[in-house]
């Protein structure tokens, strides 16, 4: 039985090339766009290294100072981290760093520029980098503010050549810093760990930074365990709501949240106010949904034409015995075995569009990869795809009367 | 003629309700797409108010070590004050330099000031920033009504302030908005000399968030560097004179190191700070467009596929119709008026959905006219794409041979 | 064999009724090769159908091998026309896209029967029917003729004890016609299978065992 639907499948899919291509493209491109998606976010808050502890990390990336009617956005300030996220009950590690900032250094007159981040110790043991060369510069280094640095490979690349980078210096914000390591390429869009140059946070010419309340600074938490996570949430959230900020004209109280990195993209999309968010969010579900829709209907209307034209078979097949469900079956299997060849186009797709994307540069450092969960997703996605497309005019054909069928089907 | 193809489709509404939606689905996609361009270029097109081109950001901060330490805030915002004029003028005195203005948020910037408040039921929100009377010249900004502040404010009991139009007809409505207050729920109640907040004039725009972003209400409060109720800046913004080269900047930091030694500096063309904000607004709205043409394309190809197999399966009927006097070109036409009669109803009912849209974008961002011209677009859309769908098999159905036709089983 | 008992059938649209059958009663006995003629519109084929199971009758009953039919629900009627019944219709109605050996299988599908004894099965209806060195070609390949023999191979595969033919030769030329005729005559004799033909020529209903013949949904004789 099998073997028959199978042997029909293939005769009727290449009698019928123009459709079969068709729906083979409808299929295979919803599919690279679901892979490349999963492909970007994975590749943004997946658990992937440096970021070795993400599921039992918090970040706090955003404050706010506010009054009756005033307000100040920004990212934490280093006096509020000082005041509100040292020791946190259930935290292993605490690291305060700056966001990447472009610098500009100049090799041979030419102008570099450079993503700089400023961080601490403890930044290089909440994130696990992979270094080619020497290794990160400690608290030590941070609180002597020595003028040491830890560099990309590729700015190692661009800035000494095919060399050793440790050992070699960089003038940076009218300094010169010593290379003590190199990592490997970090992709742009991992917010946390990116930059080309970390340099030890004391180093800065500037302390506006570590003393005020909304400033550009980020911090990163790593709990003792998932379980630890609520707990740190409350008390940074209590701490913050107990600061005293009377002292500043027109704002009366701060407000800040530790949140995980998924969190701070979602909003980083939709907005603050809990109201645009709901909205954002239900724009986008909205959307996803059109866009499943449409190469579902797309292929349901193809799959009804192509059966529609074989109500005669339809008829034979009732007239020598198939029952309802046999037909439905039938229609069902031709199209999943569709779906599942235009699925496999699609992975081949997706791998080809990854692997470009990786290479254009758009996204500086861009790792993007097929992984085995985005692609059984994939293929799952892929046959319910071809049930539910198949079922609706199959179900609309075995229905029909057979008399009718062999007249040459519903008008 | 007409009434025979509303009849024809309606008879046929069960295999053409499917391709409705299809059409009804891609037209909300479209219009999702036509509207946000709409909006974006829409927005692009206007003015911003100032003038990027020749302006740098200089971003000042206390170096380390040299911070206040014991003394009060007061004293602290006094010396601030005063590093600030200091740098200032330091800056004037520049060759190169046109002008030089402190302000509080400079625009591009990454955080952002914002006030909300209720008015008598209503909310206004507006972003700010503040700043000395220098930066009319620095961005060139048009004052539409009233005047700009300036040393005449000196010394008086209120803050003088520049808004924008649509500031002034969110809060003012029509009326004039020169020497009127704009409404404060203000600080703490035990902060010390408040003061109104008084409109001295009002400027074209100031869109100081994007390239792409809409005209919103904005603005900015004057700094008076001697008056001790003012704050000082943290950003100085600079007009070069035209074709001064890049490594100026330089120039300009170790001036001001020189002339300020507790405060370091950093300098940014405004214009480098303008353009990777818009990449970072444009570069997925253009993934989504991509994503939508390659949609049309599959929608495309779907609706062509199935109209031929229409065609096809509608042979005999083709070829009685030529029997009894149809022209190939009657039978083309009807072939896309077809189409088109479900496309107009499908973009009936799309229509209807989409044009509610305005009323649930927050904060005005959707007009209804920019729906309306989405709509629009979009239906031409579709009409153009459903059109070019049933060209081929039209075509097909036109070349239908009529006695072949009749014979056929 | 076949018995139908006061059979009516009525087509109901919105406004209108047809009648296409009022009345109808007729008996075939095992073994008998009957034809129906009849002008067109007098309800030759709703009665095959009727007979074929593939039409419910409005009133009245059918009796196939001595059991009568009793509910018309689809599962149960499929599994009796696969049993008992083996169809061939004017246009053929071959499946385009299986070809000769497959097409003939397609009723011993429904039945379960494993894949060797499919085809050596499909293979023995088509030597019956003369078409042994074309199983492996597709129906647009072959002429009408031979298409109809196909046909009559895919009726008989399944060892059904009626057969019922809508019009066989309606479509063929008089020589191939006749040739179809004959190999269903042969059937007849040879293998004892009740044979039911709707025809609208004279000459062929004269090599029938008997005619039924109708006008307007009755029958007359």
């Amino acid at each position: 039985m099998l073997g028959h639907t199978l042997k029909s499948t293939v005769r009727v899919l290449l009698r019928r090339k123009f459709f079969t291509a068709v729906s083979l493209f409808g299929v295979a491109l919803t599919l690279v766009v679901l892979v490349v998606a999963a492909a970007l976010l994975d590749h943004t808050f997946g658990p992937h290294p440096p970021e070795v502890y993400s599921g039992r990390s918090l970040g706090i990336f955003r404050a706010s100072l506010k009054g009756k009617s005033w307000t100040r956005n920004g990212g934490p300030g280093g006096r509020l981290l000082e005041t509100c996220a040292r020791a946190l009950p259930g935290a292993e590690i605490t690291s305060f760093y700056s966001a990447q900032d472009q610098e500009v250094t100049y090799r041979d007159g030419e102008r570099v520029s450079l993503w700089v981040k400023r961080t601490d110790g403890a930044f290089w043991r909440a994130l696990h980098f992979r270094f080619l060369e020497g290794g990160p510069f400690t608290d030590a280094d941070d609180a002597a503010a020595n003028a040491v640095a830890v560099v990309n490979d590729a700015t190692r690349r661009k800035l000494f050549g095919d060399g050793r980078g440790v050992g070699k210096t960089l003038r940076l914000d009218g300094r010169t810093f010593t290379v003590v390591g190199v990592v490997a390429d970090v992709p742009f869009l991992r917010a946390v760990p990116f930059a080309d140059v970390w340099l030890p946070a004391r180093t800065a010419r500037s302390d506006a930074e570590a003393r005020a309340w909304v400033g550009e600074l980020r911090a990163l938490i790593v709990a003792r365990s998932r379980a630890d996570l609520p707990g740190i949430r409350e008390e940074y959230r209590r701490r913050v709501a107990a600061v005293d900020v009377s002292a500043e004209p027109r704002f009366d109280r701060l407000e800040s949240e530790a949140e995980s990195f998924l969190e701070m993209g979602a909003r980083g999309m939709a907005g603050t106010s809990p109201h645009r968010a709901a909205l954002a969010v239900a724009f986008f579900i909205a959307l996803a949904v059109c866009f499943m829709a449409l190469p579902a209907l797309n292929l349901v209307n193809l799959a009804l034409s192509r059966i529609l034209e074989r109500s005669s078979e339809v008829g034979v097949r009732k007239a020598f015995g198939a029952t309802r469900w046999r037909l439905v079956l039938q229609f069902v299997t031709e199209n999943v075995i569709l779906s599942l060849a235009g699925g496999a186009l699609g992975i081949v797709l997706s791998a080809g569009v990854l692997s470009a994307v990786n290479q254009s540069g758009l996204i500086p450092y861009a790792q993007l990869a097929l992984n085995v969960r985005v692609l059984l997703w994939g293929l799952l996605a892929t046959c319910v795809f071809g049930v539910l497309s198949g079922a609706l005019p199959a179900l609309r054909m075995s229905r029909l009367h057979p008399v009718e069928a062999l007249q040459g089907g519903p008008r | 003629m007409t009434r025979h193809l509303f009849r024809l489709v309606w008879n046929r509404r069960r295999s053409h309700l499917l391709v409705g939606l299809e059409i009804l689905v891609s037209f909300l996609i479209v219009f999702v797409v036509a509207v946000l361009s709409v909006t974006t270029f829409g927005n692009a097109r206007q003015p911003v108010g100032f003038s990027v081109k020749d302006v740098t950001v200089v971003e000042a901060g206390l170096k380390k070590g040299m911070s206040g330490g014991d003394r009060s805030g007061e004293d602290q915002a006094g010396e601030d004050r005063e590093r600030m004029r200091r740098a200032l003028e330091a800056v004037r005195r520049l060759d190169g330099v046109e002008s030089a203005a402190g302000v509080y948020l400079a625009p591009y910037g990454s955080g952002n000031a914002r006030n909300a408040q209720e008015v008598s039921g209503r909310r206004i929100e507006y972003g700010y920033t503040e700043a000395t009377d220098e930066l009319l010249e620095v961005l060139k900004l048009q004052v539409v009504a009233g005047r700009w502040f300036s040393r005449e404010d000196d010394g008086r009991p209120y803050r003088a302030a520049v808004v924008t139009r649509e500031l002034a007809r969110e809060v003012f409505g029509g009326e004039d908005p020169v020497g009127k207050d704009l409404p404060d729920a203000g600080g703490p109640p035990e902060e010390p000399a408040r003061r109104a907040i008084r409109v001295v004039g009002v400027v074209a725009a100031y869109r100081e968030r994007n390239v792409y972003s809409a005209a919103e209400p904005f603005a900015i409060f004057r700094t008076d560097l001697s008056n001790p109720a003012d704050s000082a800046p943290s950003r100085i913004v600079v007009r070069l004179r035209p074709g001064t080269p890049r490594d100026f900047e330089e120039k300009l930091v170790t001036t001001l190191e020189a002339t300020v030694g507790e405060w370091s500096f950093t300098a940014e063309p405004l214009e480098v700070t303008r353009d990777s904000a818009a990449r970072r607004q444009l570069v997925p709205m253009l993934a989504g467009a991509l994503v939508g043409a390659f949609l049309m394309l599959l929608v495309a190809l779907g609706l062509t596929g199935v109209l031929w197999q229409n065609v096809t399966r509608r042979t005999r009927e083709i070829g009685l119709r030529r029997a009894t006097g149809a022209t190939a070109r009657h039978v083309a036409v009807q072939v896309v008026m077809e189409v088109w009669i479900v496309t107009a109803l499908a973009v009936l009912v799309g229509g209807a959905v989409a044009l509610q849209a305005p009323l649930f974008v927050p904060g005005g961002l959707l007009t209804a006219a920019d729906a309306l011209s989405g709509a629009a677009l979009a239906a031409l859309a579709l009409f153009a794409l459903t059109g070019l769908c049933a060209a081929y098999p039209g075509w097909l159905a036109a070349r239908v041979d009529p006695s072949e036709a009749l014979r056929y089983e | 064999m076949i018995r139908l008992e006061n059979v009516e059938k009525v087509y109901r649209t919105d406004r209108i009724e047809t009648i296409a059958l009022s009345n109808v009663s007729l008996d075939v006995a095992e073994g008998e090769f009957v034809s129906i003629m009849g002008p067109s519109g007098s309800g030759k084929s709703t009665l095959l159908h009727v007979m074929g199971l593939l039409d419910a009758p409005t009133k009245g009953s059918v009796t196939l091998n001595g059991r009568k039919v009793e509910s018309y629900f689809d599962a149960a009627l499929a599994k009796v026309r696969n049993a008992e019944l083996g169809f061939v219709f004017q246009t053929f109605h071959l499946v385009p896209d299986l070809s000769v050996l497959d097409n003939v299988e397609v009723p011993l599908l429904y039945r379960g029967t494993g894949g060797k004894e499919r085809r050596k099965r499909a293979e023995a209806a088509l030597e019956r029917v003369g078409l042994s060195a074309r199983t492996r070609h597709y129906p647009s390949q072959l002429s009408g003729g031979q298409q109809q023999r196909v046909a009559i191979a895919r009726a008989i595969v399944g060892a059904p004890r009626i057969l019922l033919a809508d019009e066989p030769t309606g479509n063929l030329d008089s020589a191939t016609g006749d040739d179809v005729l004959d190999l269903l005559k042969d059937l007849n004799t040879r293998e004892r299978c009740t044979v039911v033909m709707v025809t609208h020529d004279e000459r062929q209903a004269a090599k029938t065992h008997r005619t039924v013949r109708l006008f307007d949904g009755r029958p007359v004789s």
